[in-house]
């Protein structure tokens, strides 16, 4: 993933991209999906997670490309959210668009926009196991017991169906 | 009481107590755990530190000691008895965890296109192999647990297990950090690893998620530590001499594999041979590569027809050094402008007579997470042992990321910037440095 990728997808949120873990978890599905990121992600604690990403973010933020905003949480800690100054903006309108990214704009900005964090964070994981091998009911199952979640809660069972739109996408590519 | 003893510079005595643990001498004996005798530590940097002789053994036995001790404390803090039930199983992946690295331990990986932890976890679940039949004899789950231990992508044991062997601050870092700065001489890699064993916490919820944390008197051994590996990968493991050997035999082998795919024979030794033509090479086919095998067919390439090949096998044997040039600074545009200078300085490279700048212009991107200590995950919702370092604390519920807690340490855990290195010949060096000091992004 290079900054005119990651550039791009910040601008596709609606509004500033609010969360690392947004970002983390959008980043992982659109890959999955077959966008060609070429990111390295390993399963932590709240789903797959790239420090490549994380990496890259900061380091755009240290060179002024992105600008950062911190929230309280209910955690007790801070949200990250991220906006693109107007320099970078003018940059970007001057730049051909990454061609790689742009079959996925849709899938992107719906990702960005999906109002339910939790969702994202499961439908990551479900995706995660999937393509461990095994069927989608096992994914799902094997999410649940590692998120500790009822396998058949709401927000598991639309992870799923999330997922599953997602590697459609990767198959039909 | 008898015990298996073994002198170690850095713990002096590890000792392993025979009537409890007289199997762990039986999984040291075995021929796989012996082979890492013949597996330097540190890859090619006795180039550079001509001490960097230890071998991944020494290393092993080292990984033991500190899980033992780390167990114990384990034990202290918990009583649960899960805890006592997952012994053998952690001090058997102390002991395997590296028991699939190849020749010259990481660097060899992309010659060989293989990732050493796929093969530790098959030789722990090879039916019938040394390792397993030593695992399986203790207790027949036991070859399932360790290779689930060691295998990254395996979730079916607690993750705080897993985070004792693998996370930002583990005993296998513990033991090499110091044990790479004893061997080098390089002065750098001392902390205060007994405290940072005995103040090690578990935090909360279930057995399942479990995190490894620290209490708040461990936060200077744990500053020590960040500093101790930010120092250790500036010196030693970035080393720009060790660094340009690493690239020089990648791209020997790359050169090799080119040749080979052209049809060219480029005389391999048998046991490289068998590894390389298997459809799917077998343990006993992949064990074979040994440091003496990789050195014994670079010595026949020094012979061989391919000018570049002969070249590169010539310089390795010979410690014929290419020089390094580092790339300009990145801008601090979208385009970072790496692409168009590694172009420009393959066209000098062309144009001082080398026509293979596959061969004479070696990239090697040092991505910011090999430059910097440690770098922690900001958002408290996304962090765990894997990417943070966290702190129990007098009136927080949630543990605190250690460079929240000293903020001095945030120049180096927030220093992220990749850097791009090239490896040349050094006789181009000067038009290379004329190259960088015209160059504007």
């Amino acid at each position: 993933m290079n900054r005119l990728q990651l550039a791009k997808l910040i601008e596709w949120a609606p509004g500033e991209l609010e969360s690392r873990k947004r970002l983390q978890k959008v980043v992982y599905l659109l890959q999955a999906a077959g966008c060609p990121l070429d990111v390295e992600y390993a399963l932590h604690h709240y789903g797959p997670y790239s420090r490549d990403v994380a990496e890259l973010t900061d380091e755009m933020c240290h060179a002024g490309l992105l600008e950062e905003r911190t929230s309280p949480n209910t955690l007790g800690g801070r949200t990250f959210s991220y906006h693109l100054p107007e320099p970078t903006r003018a940059q970007l309108r001057s730049m051909d668009p990454p061609v790689d990214l742009a079959q996925y704009e849709g899938l992107a900005k719906r990702l960005l926009a999906e109002p339910n964090l939790k969702k994202l964070e499961f439908a990551a994981t479900v995706a995660y196991f999937h393509r461990q091998g095994g069927s989608w009911e096992d994914a799902r199952r094997s999410a649940a017991e590692f998120k500790k979640q009822d396998a058949q809660g709401r927000t598991m069972l639309e992870a799923e169906q999330l997922a599953r739109e997602v590697l459609a996408l990767s198959e039909k590519a | 009481m008898a015990s298996k003893i073994f002198r170690d510079p850095l713990y002096n005595y590890i000792s392993i107590d025979l009537k409890r643990d007289g199997w762990l001498v039986e999984l040291l004996d075995c021929p796989e755990v012996q082979r890492l005798r013949r597996i330097h530590q540190l890859g090619v940097s006795e180039v550079t530190y001509p001490g960097a002789s230890h071998t991944r053994f020494a290393h092993t036995l080292g990984v033991l000691h500190l899980m033992q001790r780390m167990h114990e404390r384990i034990e202290q803090i918990c009583s649960e008895e899960s805890v006592k039930m997952c012994r053998a199983r952690l001090l058997a992946a102390a002991v395997l965890h590296d028991v699939g690295h190849g020749p010259f331990s990481h660097l060899f990986e992309p010659c060989l296109g293989i990732d050493h932890e796929v093969w530790s976890v098959r030789v722990i679940r090879e039916s019938g192999g040394p390792v397993h039949e030593v695992l399986r004899r203790l207790d027949p789950m036991l070859p399932d647990a360790v290779a689930s231990l060691v295998d990254k992508n395996d979730h079916q044991l607690p993750q705080w297990q897993k985070f004792l062997l693998s996370s930002q601050l583990d005993v296998d870092r513990m033991d090499y950090l110091r044990r790479d700065s004893l061997f080098t001489g390089s002065g750098y890699g001392h902390f205060d690893w007994y405290r940072l064993i005995n103040t090690i916490e578990l935090h909360d919820g279930d057995e399942n998620q479990r995190d490894v944390v620290w209490s708040e008197k461990a936060k200077f051994a744990i500053e020590e530590y960040i500093f101790a590996r930010y120092y250790m990968y500036q010196n030693v493991y970035l080393h720009k001499t060790t660094r340009g050997f690493e690239k020089l035999l990648e791209a020997m082998w790359a050169r090799a594999k080119k040749l080979r795919s052209n049809g060219d024979d480029v005389d391999l030794v048998p046991a490289i041979r068998g590894f390389c033509d298997a459809q799917d090479p077998s343990i006993d086919q992949y064990l074979t590569i040994e440091e003496y095998t990789v050195l014994q067919q670079i010595q026949q390439w020094r012979d061989h027809a391919d000018g570049p090949l002969s070249d590169l096998a010539r310089r390795f044997l010979n410690r014929d050094r290419f020089a390094m040039i580092e790339s300009p600074p990145s801008s601090d545009d979208l385009d970072d402008g790496y692409e168009a200078w590694e172009e420009a300085l393959k066209e000098t490279v062309r144009k001082a007579g080398y026509s293979e700048p596959d061969v004479y212009c070696l990239p090697d991107q040092l991505k910011g997470k090999y430059n910097q200590p440690y770098f922690p995950e900001k958002e408290l919702d996304e962090q765990s042992a894997q990417n943070a370092i966290r702190l129990k604390t007098a009136g927080e519920s949630e543990p605190v990321e250690i460079s929240e807690l000293l903020p001095r340490l945030r120049p180096v855990t927030r220093e992220h910037r990749d850097r791009y290195r090239y490896y040349i010949p050094r006789d181009i060096r000067d038009a290379a440095e004329q190259l960088k000091s015209r160059w504007k992004r």
